[in-house]
């Protein structure tokens, strides 16, 4: 099967590929291009959502640290509780990072009609 | 060549203006080229031009620039606002060609294509063949048009095709080949010499 066309045709297609831009519609393209507001770039995300993470997790280890401390608790005991929630948070970035990584790329195409 | 547009969208995105417009002044001509002729006349081709570098603006921010993807993604951009804009003329207008163009004229649509200032490369060789090529391709349904056209008018391959109007390869190029034979069809009282 051929998806090709009419040689002489697709010539014909081709020199008008181009179409000049009138003066009066390029100086109102590029007055809107120069003056309207440019979108700022879109929310990160992933990147938020890493350094929410990161904090948790200093905060509940910091916390729970000097809980256990407070509450007599031996170092070890203190060492032993601090890895448990670093490993913890840590792990649960690593399962939800990829999946908002994907919610974002689902958000980056326009909309598609038909 | 998708190298500067990489290297310009990237800066746009960041807010840059300059290399915004650089982008505008490397796509502007073909732009209008593919809206003209998938449009049909030149009043509502330029207006739906002016609102697609509106709609860039505003969905730059969420377009991630990849080596080759702005020139389909401004095409995606621009065959959505071609289709919104259809249909809107459609429920204007009504859906047939032989439609009256407006509620006080005698005017079909048809008449007003075949009325519409000819395209540059017309003036040249036959204004009646660009008349015809232009109806013929006003004929065509919306995908068929738009495939037709990004692959012959604007030389994109089947896999820029397939990004911008978003479907499989396969489809890119069945609509491709549907369309090109409609236009074949449409257009065969002209031999190819007369082309």
């Amino acid at each position: 099967m051929s998806f090709e066309i009419n040689p002489a045709l697709a010539a014909r297609l081709r020199k008008s590929a181009e179409f000049p831009v009138s003066e009066a519609l390029d100086h109102r393209v590029r007055t809107a291009l120069r003056t309207l507001p440019l979108a700022t770039q879109a929310f990160m995300l992933p990147v938020m959502a890493l350094g929410l993470a990161v904090a948790a997790t200093l905060a509940m280890t910091v916390s729970m640290a000097l809980s256990l401390a407070s509450a007599g608790a031996g170092e070890d005991g203190v060492l032993i509780a601090t890895i448990v929630v670093v490993a913890y948070l840590g792990l649960s970035t690593v399962v939800v990072l990829p999946l908002l990584l994907k919610l974002k790329a689902a958000r980056h195409h326009p909309r598609t009609a038909a | 060549m998708s190298d500067t547009d990489l290297r310009l969208a990237r800066k746009a995105r960041r807010g840059d203006r300059q290399a915004l417009e650089a982008l505008y002044d490397r796509h502007r001509d073909r732009l209008l080229g593919y809206l003209h002729k998938m449009l049909g006349q030149r009043q509502i081709a330029e207006d739906v031009f002016q609102d697609v570098w509106i709609k860039v603006m505003q969905a730059l921010p969420n377009y991630r620039p990849t080596p080759g993807s702005f020139r389909p993604w401004l095409f995606r951009v621009a065959a959505n606002a071609s289709v919104d804009r259809m249909r809107r003329e459609k429920r204007r207008v009504g859906p047939a060609l032989d439609a009256p163009a407006g509620a006080d004229t005698s005017e079909r649509v048809v008449d007003r294509i075949a009325a519409e200032q000819p395209s540059p490369e017309s003036e040249s060789v036959g204004i009646e063949i660009a008349r015809d090529l232009d109806l013929a391709l006003a004929q065509l349904p919306e995908r068929q048009r738009n495939a037709v056209l990004l692959r012959h008018q604007q030389g994109m391959s089947y896999k820029e095709i397939s990004a911008t109007l978003r479907v499989p390869e396969g489809t890119a190029k069945t609509l491709v080949h549907r369309g090109a034979q409609a236009l074949r069809v449409r257009l065969s009282n002209w031999s190819d010499d007369e082309l």
